[in-house]
C-alpha cells in the first residue's frame, strides 16, 4: 500500500474553508484514498469537513499531508491544485 | 378443534374474533380500521429512553440524515453546473450531513446515554461548536452557522417525524398507539379520528379526558394492543365497556352497529332534560356546570343547557399556540368566554402545570422538571405559578380585566395549607391595587375559590373556608394523592377508585366543613360526570356538580328522578362501607332499584 506524505502550502485566500474541505473530501473519494492531515502529531482523515475545518488552516499555512492508498500521487496533485486556487481576491 | 394460538409477541397468527378488555376512557361505538402507530408518539424535547428503544432510535436518526441528505441532493440537482459556487456550499452541507462528528458521535450518545436523537444531535452540536470557537480565523469560525444549519434540517426532519403519520391519512381510522401524550391527543386532526386505543393509561389519565372533551370514544390499557393488530385490519371498540373486539365477525358488526344506533336513540331522549331546571322532585336544587378547556367548548356548554363552566382548565391556551399567549390573549379570551355566558358564573382555574401536563412549552431557562423523580409530589400547579410569578401576575391581571365582562370565578389550585394561600392571596391582592393604580377597571368582588385536592387541604378544610368564597373538590388528584395511586401507571391503576369510601369521607368532610363556613362546595373530577358515581355524590350534600358537557342531560335526568331524602340516605349508606367493592356492590342492586329507567335491564 502506497503512503505518500507531502507538506502543501494555502494559498486559498480565506483558507481552508467549508467549499475546500468539501473539495479535499472528494478529492479522496475520487482517488479512493484515504487522505489525512498531521496536525498536533496526529492523523486526522479529511473525510470529516468538520475535523478539517476545526483545524482552520488560513490562508498561508503549510498542511502536512499523508496519503493512503493507491491513487495517493494522483490525489496530491488535486490537492496541490485545490489549495493553490487563490479565489476570491 | 386445536388449542387456541398462544398470544407470541408476534403478529396476529389468526383471523379468530376475539375481544380484549381494557378500561373505557371515552364513551361511543366505532367499528371501522385501525391505524398503527409503532411508535409511541413523543413529547418534543430531551428525554431519556429505555434501552430496547435505543436501536428503534439510531434507526430514526439515520433515516433522519438519510432523508436530509435526500432533501440536499434534490435542492442540488435544480441548480446549473455553472452555479458552481452554490453547489460547492451544498456538497459541503451534504458531507456535513454525512461527518462523523455528527453522525457517528450522535449514534454514540444515543447508545451510551440512552437519550434521544434530538437530544443526542444537540448534544454534538454542542462539541462541534466548542472547537470552532477556539478558531481565531473569524471567517472560518463563523463557518459554524452551516454545521448549525444542516444540523437545523434534521432536527426540523426529527421534529416531522413525530406526529407525521397521521397527516397522510385520508380515510377514517382508528388510532392504535402505545400512549399519546395530552398534546399529542390534542393536535390529531379530530375530523379523521374515529377512535383511539392505547395500551398505557389509568382512566383519569390525561389522554383520556382530552378524548372525551373531543367526544372521540376510546379504550385505554389494553396491553400488547400495538403488536396484536396491523394497519388496516377492521376492528370494534366498545368504549363505554372498555373492550376491543379484533377481526369481528359479521355479526357482531351488525350487533354493534345496532348498539350504537340504540345509544344514539336514547342520547335524543334524553336531550328533552336539557331544558327542565336542576332539582329533585322535592325541590332540591343543585347546579350542574361544566368542564371545559377551550373557548371553542362553549357552544357544548349552552347545548347541554349548563348553568355556567364550573372549570375552565386554563392551561389549553398556553400550549395550543406556538406562542406563549400574552396578557392581551388572555384577556381576550377570557372576556369572549365571561360575555357569552353572562350572567352564569365561569370558573377559570389558574395555570395548572407540572406532573405530566403540559411544561415543556411553560419552563423557564433554569427550570429542568424533567429531572424532578416525583413530579407529581413536585413543582406543580399552584407551586409552579408561585415559583414562576411572572406568569401567574399575568393570568390574574387577564382575569380581573375580564371580571367587569361577566360573571367570574378564580380558582386555584392545589392548595395545601393556609400559609400558601396566604402568599396566593397577597399577589392577588397586589394585582388588584397595581391595576387599581393604572385605573384599569375590574370587579372588587370577584369571587375567589381554591380546590381541594390535597389531603391535608381536606384535613385543614375548617381552616381554609374562612378566607374563600367557594371550595371546588378536585377529585382526580384527591384520589391519586389519598390512594397513593398513580393513575397513569397500567400495573396499578385499576386500584384508581373513586368509590373508595375514603373517598367518599373525605368529600362529606369537606363538604360539611364549607357549609359550616356557609360557603358552597362544588366537585368538578371526572367522578361528576360518572354516571354510578352521580347519585352518591348528590348523597353527599355537594352544591354543584361540574362535568363535561355531553355528561349534564343524564346527570340531570338521574337527579330529577331523586327526592332529597332517598339521596342523604345513600349519602349515609355508602360512608359505612368497608372498601370500594362494598359500595359497588351495594349500588349494584341500589341503581337499577331506584333508578329502573337509567340502570335497568338495557344497560349491561
Amino acid at each position: 500500500m502506497n503512503v505518500l506524505e507531502k507538506t502543501i502550502t494555502v494559498d486559498v485566500y480565506r483558507g481552508v474553508h467549508g467549499r475546500v474541505a468539501a473539495g479535499l473530501a472528494r478529492i479522496a473519494r475520487q482517488h479512493a484514498v484515504r487522505l489525512c492531515i498531521l496536525h498536533d502529531d496526529e492523523e486526522i482523515d479529511c473525510s470529516s469537513v468538520l475535523d478539517v475545518l476545526s483545524m482552520a488552516f488560513v490562508s498561508g499555512a503549510q498542511v502536512k499531508f499523508r496519503i493512503h492508498g493507491k491513487g495517493a500521487a494522483g490525489a496530491v496533485a488535486a490537492v496541490e491544485k485545490l489549495l493553490a486556487q487563490r479565489g476570491e481576491p | 378443534m386445536t388449542p387456541a394460538p398462544k398470544n407470541k409477541p408476534r403478529k396476529k397468527v389468526s383471523s379468530e374474533p376475539r375481544v380484549l378488555h381494557g378500561s373505557g376512557a371515552s364513551p361511543g361505538i366505532v367499528v371501522g380500521r385501525v391505524l398503527v402507530l409503532q411508535r409511541k408518539t413523543r413529547r418534543s424535547g430531551w428525554y431519556n429512553l429505555p434501552a430496547k428503544e435505543l436501536d428503534a432510535e439510531v434507526a430514526r436518526f439515520r433515516n433522519a440524515t438519510a432523508r436530509a441528505e435526500t432533501e440536499l441532493v434534490a435542492l442540488r440537482s435544480r441548480f446549473a453546473e455553472d452555479l458552481s459556487d452554490a453547489l460547492s456550499i451544498i456538497d459541503s452541507h451534504i458531507l456535513m450531513i454525512r461527518d462523523r462528528m455528527i453522525v457517528d458521535r450522535t449514534v454514540d450518545l444515543i447508545k451510551a446515554r440512552k437519550i434521544n436523537a434530538e437530544w443526542a444531535l444537540a448534544e454534538s452540536l454542542g462539541t462541534v461548536k466548542k472547537k470552532f470557537e477556539k478558531i481565531a480565523d473569524p471567517y472560518i469560525r463563523s463557518r459554524y452557522a452551516d454545521v448549525k444549519h444542516v444540523a437545523d434540517r434534521i432536527f426540523g426532519i426529527l421534529a416531522g417525524q413525530e406526529g407525521d403519520p397521521l397527516a397522510d391519512i385520508a380515510d377514517k381510522v382508528v388510532v392504535i398507539a402505545r400512549d399519546f401524550s395530552p398534546e399529542d391527543t390534542m393536535r390529531l386532526p379530530s375530523d379523521r379520528i374515529l377512535g383511539f386505543v392505547t395500551e398505557a393509561g389509568g382512566d383519569t389519565s390525561h389522554t383520556a379526558i382530552v378524548a372525551r372533551s373531543m367526544g372521540i370514544p376510546a379504550v385505554i390499557g389494553i396491553r400488547e394492543i400495538t403488536r396484536l393488530c396491523s394497519t388496516g385490519d377492521e376492528i370494534i371498540l366498545d368504549g363505554f365497556n372498555g373492550r376491543v373486539f379484533l377481526d369481528p365477525t359479521q355479526d357482531q358488526k351488525k350487533q354493534y352497529r345496532e348498539y350504537k344506533r340504540q345509544h344514539q336513540v336514547f342520547s335524543d331522549d334524553i336531550a328533552f332534560y336539557i331544558q327542565l331546571s336542576p332539582e329533585t322532585i322535592d325541590g332540591h336544587r343543585v347546579r350542574l356546570m361544566a368542564n371545559i378547556e377551550t373557548a371553542g367548548e362553549l357552544d357544548a356548554v349552552m347545548k347541554y343547557g349548563a348553568e355556567g363552566v364550573g372549570l375552565f382548565r386554563s392551561e389549553f391556551d398556553y400550549f395550543q399556540r406556538n406562542v406563549r399567549p400574552d396578557e392581551n390573549m388572555l384577556f381576550t379570551s377570557y372576556r369572549h368566554m365571561l360575555a357569552t355566558l353572562d350572567p352564569l358564573p365561569v370558573t377559570i382555574r389558574t395555570l395548572d402545570v407540572g406532573g405530566d401536563k403540559f411544561v415543556d412549552q411553560l419552563r423557564s431557562g433554569s427550570l429542568r422538571l424533567d429531572l424532578e423523580r416525583n413530579p407529581a409530589l413536585g413543582l406543580r400547579s399552584i407551586r409552579y405559578t408561585l415559583h414562576e410569578q411572572v406568569l401567574f401576575i399575568m393570568q390574574l391581571r387577564a382575569m380581573l380585566r375580564a371580571s367587569v365582562h361577566g360573571r367570574l370565578r378564580i380558582l386555584f389550585p392545589m392548595i395545601s395549607s393556609q400559609g400558601e394561600f396566604a402568599r396566593v392571596m397577597e399577589i392577588f391582592n397586589r394585582v388588584k391595587d397595581d391595576l387599581a393604580g393604572e385605573g384599569v377597571d375590574f370587579d372588587n368582588g370577584v369571587e375567589v375559590g381554591i380546590m381541594v385536592e390535597v389531603p391535608s387541604a381536606v384535613i385543614m378544610a375548617d381552616v381554609l373556608a374562612g378566607g374563600v368564597d367557594f371550595f371546588s373538590i378536585g377529585t382526580n388528584d384527591m384520589i391519586q394523592y389519598s390512594l397513593a395511586i398513580d393513575r397513569g401507571n397500567e400495573y396499578v391503576a385499576h386500584m384508581y377508585e373513586p368509590l373508595h369510601p375514603a373517598v367518599l369521607r373525605m368529600i362529606k368532610q369537606t363538604v360539611d366543613a364549607g357549609h359550616a363556613r356557609g360557603i358552597e362546595v362544588g366537585l368538578c373530577g371526572e367522578m361528576a360526570g360518572d354516571v354510578i358515581a352521580v347519585p352518591v355524590l348528590l348523597g353527599l350534600g355537594l352544591d354543584d356538580l361540574s362535568m363535561r358537557p355531553s355528561a349534564l342531560p343524564f346527570v340531570k335526568r338521574l337527579l330529577r328522578h331523586s327526592n332529597s331524602r332517598q339521596l342523604n340516605d345513600l349519602g349515609g349508606r355508602v360512608l359505612q362501607c368497608s372498601d370500594g367493592p362494598e359500595v359497588r356492590s351495594f349500588l349494584d342492586s341500589y341503581l337499577p332499584r331506584t333508578y329502573p329507567e337509567e340502570f335497568g335491564p338495557h344497560h349491561e
